[in-house]
């Protein structure tokens, strides 16, 4: 079971001590902290299955745009620049 | 069956460049349906991370000296827009690199060239990854793969009919 004393001031305003689970004593902000870090946890978790359901269903779709956009940037590159990409790329 | 193509840094020389022969200056386009047809068809798409290696440096000196800052924003539209997948590398592909090359030396066949070297990396990548997959490697190195691997040079690639 949790105590809960006042701090050293006795202030209202500051932070409270409790024991934790394992009986040591933290101060409040430590819980909050902690309950604060779970919350992140969770809607990191959350936030990591929603990307993955997102991309497995963006696989199911080429993107024609994308790919069309892609080639015309390329076309409209400068022949000294463009050429010395092919080269470097075809040369790897 | 399903096959995993691994595509080679040279296989991307059409979509991002142009050659200074017509017959290049077209594949990019002819790359594009090839792709889509490949992906409908339910077969995966691979960039090795040795392959992202070679094209982020390049896009990083184009950025640098100000010949084409959009490079690298290109290069990651084209792999996602053809929902190919970026590998990550793993201890075991270079452990398989590392025994490839030693293979080489010993067998006193040439390892002093860069291009060997990076598609030695490449080819510890394919063989390590875990996919119950044929596996082709797309390249117009393939003297560097075909004793390994199925190798598809990027023209037989764009006339090639998967299984």
């Amino acid at each position: 079971m949790a105590h809960v004393t006042e701090s050293e001031t006795g202030s209202a305003s500051v932070s409270k001590r409790t024991n934790d689970a394992t009986g040591r004593r933290v101060s409040s902000g430590t819980h909050e902290r902690k309950a604060s870090k779970k919350r992140l946890a969770n809607v990191s978790v959350s936030m990591a299955e929603t990307a993955e359901a997102q991309t497995v269903a963006d696989r199911q779709v080429f993107d024609e745009q994308g790919m069309d956009a892609v080639l015309e940037e390329t076309d409209a590159l400068p022949d000294e620049v463009a050429q010395e990409i092919y080269e470097y790329l075809a040369s790897s | 069956m399903a096959t995993a193509y691994f595509f080679d840094t040279n296989a991307f020389a059409s979509l991002l460049g142009k050659g200074k022969k017509a017959v290049h200056r077209k594949r990019g386009k002819a790359l594009k349906a090839k792709l889509r047809q490949i992906h409908d068809q339910g077969h995966l798409l691979y960039v090795p991370h040795m392959v992202q290696h070679e094209v982020e440096r390049l896009g990083h000196y184009l950025t640098m000296t100000g010949k084409e800052p959009r490079f690298l924003q290109r290069f990651n539209r084209a792999v996602y827009s053809a929902r190919m997948r970026k590998m990550e590398v793993t201890p075991s592909a270079l452990n398989k690199a590392t025994m490839l090359w030693a293979d080489l030396m010993q067998r006193n066949l040439s390892v002093g060239n860069k291009s060997l070297e990076g598609d030695l990396l490449i080819l510890g990548e394919v063989l390590t990854h875990t996919i119950a997959h044929d596996k082709v490697v797309v390249t117009d190195n393939v003297k560097h793969f075909e004793h390994v691997v199925d190798v598809l040079t990027v023209a037989d690639f764009l006339a090639h009919q998967p299984a």
